[in-house]
């Protein structure tokens, strides 16, 4: 019988090698591979070493923290004048919004910051009724806190200012709730009358505890800013569906109609269209009709937007199985319900990493609006740098890394949210 | 038709119009609801638009606005200070929309060269192996990308150009003394490139323990190092600026300031060609064509015998080559007129204005974290095996990115590449905001404010960025057919 010589146990396991683990490996393997890269790593640490010191000394070590005037700031080794941001915050984020009213610039951005934080929670309960809320009645009742004027004509309240309405409203909405009840029955008629009786609410409040009125040549800021790129938003997701779905549209004039307005859009500057809706637009009304200073921005604003918007969902509905078109079509769906139960439900949430990378964009977009002469958060900047009490070398640069860091926050904080979201959705469509 | 695959259809194209709606079957009833649809839809544009002309036509009596375009051959009345074609203040509106234009397609042609430069640099390195080169590439994208443009405008032109010295202090360029790398240096550095080298190849046998990790770390560490003093030798950009100024003693440059730069420009020397130099150009564009017609050669000849040369080098060589020689036979025909500091400013030289520079400098910064990602996706977009595949055929890193990765990646990054070609030309006309007169601020601005022609002026403004971005979907659609044919 040949022996056969077989180990038994296996070889007791050797170390790595010390070039292969720990710092020391991860520093070979990642930053002195090769000559080139060693070289780089050094040149890549002599630019840190060139930068980050200064930048750290400058905004914070030498920065002035505190002071009345630009005279500290005005010192040759002085750093970032803070100071000069603590005293214009209140500038750089209402503008000249009166003092004492801008308790309702705060509860308007609190109540829109819940909203947004509900609607973009992923999983939070009753999104859809959050994004209702935020694209119907929170536009409305921002309109009448932040400039102070009802939402309708007061004439249409009861005892509010006089006119035709306040004679005809009343019986007029009656006869209307009476329509509702006629159509939709009873629960129809319920709504009906109490959205008259809340509307009367409104309108007895207003002329009870009436908000002082603020024109909009008043507002500026922070405020503005985030104000255009809310607009911007809630305009331009239901018109840039809308677009989207008359793009895909059978009908040949419509989807020509809507090609033509989102490659005509997407094919200029924004800078233009502001031009457009700053200079043509009071031409294209009637003098009367002539809009707002701010309006005009914000309607160009809305309409650029709406396009890039539509491409974003178009990508979405391009993305839904053709079998979901064909199986709402053999339920005996039509058109509208085919959209709307089944196709733009699934489409719009496809699409939320879009959407919130337009809105990435928009929202640095609406600097531009300061071309149309909006005192928007970088125009209040912008104005504020010569200030004479403060005028210094280091305010202008203080200004801007401010403005830097306020819209790198809100961005990249935005742009992580589209990740986790492309993440999860992506996830999700796995099998 | 074959089956494109979803990657194909991710692809972002501009205005590649592809709604292929869903049709339903056909022999459909004739849709009636549709015609009045869209008959509504009609009659509500016609109204619209019957709207517009006629309150437009009013508004702009009432207002003594012209409302032709006889305005297009006024004198404009206004001096515009960066110009490329001859204009003066007793010059038309029409030669004003010119000067506009082509200051546009210049600074925006200038950002499209440096920004696809440092967005492919940016986007490669975002991909180094090196972690620090990485996460440095990431930083910047990051940065430049989540930052309004405007913003970055504003900076470069007010916090950085703005703030440098009055022109009687002007910074020197290139401020550090030129000089060569001392001999120490010299030696040092390549003693330890040599001594780096040793390590890797010593690195190479068995060698156990702390003397492996010494080796393999400190090899390409030292090897790093020589080639850094090298090259950064005696000071900072010594050696390759020590060519510089032997060249700059052969045609006439005394001293070592060649440019200046202060709070209202940067300030270059201009050549001034003499005769000469017209043979040099003709050597030149005859060493080009030499070059072309090589190139085109090698690449049959590798074709035909699979032997390589290396056609990029060669190619270099005969388009300079020649044209050197003549440059240096004919005596060096240039002369150059440099910058010169006369009383409170400085005189001569080739001026670059500070808004042209911000403008340029904060499109292709920001531009390039955009073209970034764009090719960093194209990249990673290349499957991993045909990059090992690569590798077990034999091909060294280089050549498989050359070979192998590039070809592959640029048919993703392409498309969204010309996007940001575009977003680029059309982000230009935020020069408005620092004065530097491109189209929107020559003629959007000013001959629409003094013209008060706002419709005209507009619409044809817009037609002009309108008609830029539909030439390049049209050259976009054309290259993507041509790549779908390649496409098997």
């Amino acid at each position: 019988m040949a022996q056969v010589y077989v180990r038994q146990t296996p070889l007791p396991q050797q170390p790595p090698p010390v070039s292969e683990q720990g710092a020391l490996g991860w520093m070979r393997e990642n930053l002195f591979a090769t000559p080139v890269s060693s070289a780089l790593t050094l040149l890549a640490i002599l630019l840190i070493a060139s930068v980050i010191p200064d930048l750290v000394r400058f905004a914070f070590i030498d920065a002035v923290w505190s002071g009345q005037d630009g005279k500290a700031c005005k010192a040759p080794e002085a750093g970032a004048c803070w100071a000069y941001v603590r005293a214009k915050i209140g500038f750089f984020t209402y503008g000249l919004y009166p003092e004492a009213e801008r308790w309702r610039v705060n509860l308007v951005l609190t109540a829109g910051a819940v909203l947004v934080g509900w609607i973009l929670w992923p999983d939070a309960r009753g999104r859809a009724f959050g994004a209702l809320l935020f694209f119907t009645l929170y536009p409305v009742v921002s309109f009448g806190l932040l400039t102070g004027s009802p939402p309708f004509p007061l004439g249409w309240f009861p005892g509010g200012a006089p006119g035709p309405f306040a004679v005809w409203a009343f019986p007029g909405l009656l006869v209307v709730a009476g329509i509702l009840g006629f159509a939709f029955g009873q629960r129809g008629l319920v709504w009906a009358l109490a959205g008259i009786l809340v509307w009367y609410a409104i309108g007895l409040a207003w002329r009870e505890f009436g908000l002082v009125k603020v024109g909009t040549h008043n507002w500026g800021g922070i405020f503005v800013s985030l104000l255009v790129a809310s607009i911007g938003i809630v305009f331009s997701l239901p018109l840039g569906v809308l677009l989207a779905l008359g793009r895909r549209s059978e009908m040949p004039v419509v989807r020509f109609c809507s090609v033509v307005f989102i490659e005509f859009i997407r094919g200029v500057p924004l800078i233009t269209i502001l031009f457009m809706a700053n200079f043509m637009l009071p031409l294209f009304v009637p003098q009367e009709w002539s809009p707002d200073r701010l309006l005009r921005p914000l309607i160009g604003v809305a309409l650029f937007s709406a396009a890039y918007m539509a491409e974003v969902v178009r990508g979405g509905l391009q993305a839904i199985p053709k079998g979901q078109y064909e199986g709402a079509m053999a339920m005996g769906l039509n058109w509208r319900q085919m959209m709307q139960l089944i196709v733009l439900p699934q489409a719009l949430v496809l699409v939320i990493p879009g959407i919130v990378n337009s809105f990435i964009a928009l929202f640095k977009d609406t600097t531009l609006v300061a071309i149309a002469g909006v005192f928007d958060f970088l125009k209040a900047i912008e104005t504020q740098r010569e200030d004479p009490a403060w005028a210094g070398p280091t305010i202008s640069t203080t200004g801007y890394l401010f403005a830097a860091v306020f819209y790198f926050i809100f961005c990249f904080g935005m742009s992580r949210y589209s990740m986790m979201m492309e993440n999860r959705l992506s996830s999700g469509r796995k099998h | 038709m074959q089956d494109k695959g979803p990657g194909r259809e991710q692809q972002h194209c501009i205005m590649t119009v592809q709604d292929s709606a869903e049709l339903p079957p056909s022999g459909k009833p004739f849709n009636w609801r549709g015609l009045f649809w869209q008959c509504l839809l009609m009659a509500a544009i016609l109204w619209l638009g019957y709207e517009a002309v006629t309150n437009a036509r009013d508004n702009m009596q009432a207002r003594n606005i012209p409302t032709d375009f006889s305005f297009w051959f006024g004198t404009s009345g206004f001096d515009i200070n960066q110009t490329l074609i001859s204009y003066s203040a007793v010059s038309t509106h029409g030669r004003a929309f010119l000067v506009g234009l082509t200051n546009t397609l210049v600074v925006a042609a200038a950002g499209v060269f440096f920004a696809t430069i440092i967005g492919f640099g940016v986007g490669i390195a975002r991909l180094s192996h090196n972690w620090i080169v990485a996460k440095l590439a990431a930083a910047y994208v990051e940065l430049l990308r989540n930052t309004p443009l405007l913003l970055q405008l504003l900076f470069w032109y007010n916090a950085v150009l703005k703030q440098l010295p009055h022109p009687r202090r002007s910074l020197a360029l290139p401020s550090a003394s030129l000089q060569m790398p001392g001999a120490a240096t010299l030696v040092a550095g390549l003693g330890a490139i040599v001594a780096g080298y040793v390590l890797i190849r010593f690195s190479r046998r068995d060698a156990g323990g702390i003397w492996q990790l010494l080796a393999r770390t400190c090899g390409p560490l030292l090897a790093g190092v020589g080639a850094l003093m090298l090259i950064f030798g005696g000071t900072l950009a010594g050696f390759p600026a020590a060519a510089g100024d032997a060249f700059a003693g052969m045609i006439g440059f005394s001293s070592g300031q060649y440019g200046f730069l202060n709070n209202r420009g940067f300030y270059l020397p201009y050549p001034v060609f003499a005769g000469g130099m017209n043979r040099v150009w003709l050597v030149l564009a005859l060493g080009f064509a030499a070059a072309i017609i090589f190139y085109l050669w090698a690449g049959r000849r590798q074709l035909r015998t699979g032997q390589q040369l290396p056609r990029a080098g060669i190619a270099l060589a005969l388009t300079f080559a020649p044209a050197a020689l003549v440059f240096w036979l004919s005596g060096a025909p240039v002369g150059f007129d440099l910058p010169k500091p006369r009383g409170f400013n400085l005189a001569g030289g080739w001026r670059i204005y500070p808004e042209f520079f911000a403008l340029l400098l904060g499109l292709s910064l920001y531009t390039a974290a955009f073209i970034a990602e764009i090719v960093r996706a194209g990249i990673l977009a290349v499957p991993k095996g045909q990059t090992e595949a690569a590798g077990a055929l034999g091909l060294r890193r280089q050549s498989i990115l050359k070979l192998v990765v590039i070809p592959q990646a640029m048919r993703v990054i392409v498309p969204p590449l010309t996007n940001q070609y575009l977003n680029l030309t059309k982000n230009s006309s935020l020069a408005v905001f620092i004065g530097y007169p491109d189209l929107v601020q020559v003629f959007a601005g000013t001959v629409l404010n003094q013209t008060g022609a706002a419709v005209q002026v507009i619409a044809i403004t817009m037609a002009v960025y309108l008609a830029i971005s539909l030439a390049t979907s049209v050259g976009m659609n054309l290259y993507n057919r041509r790549m779908a044919l390649v496409e098997r």
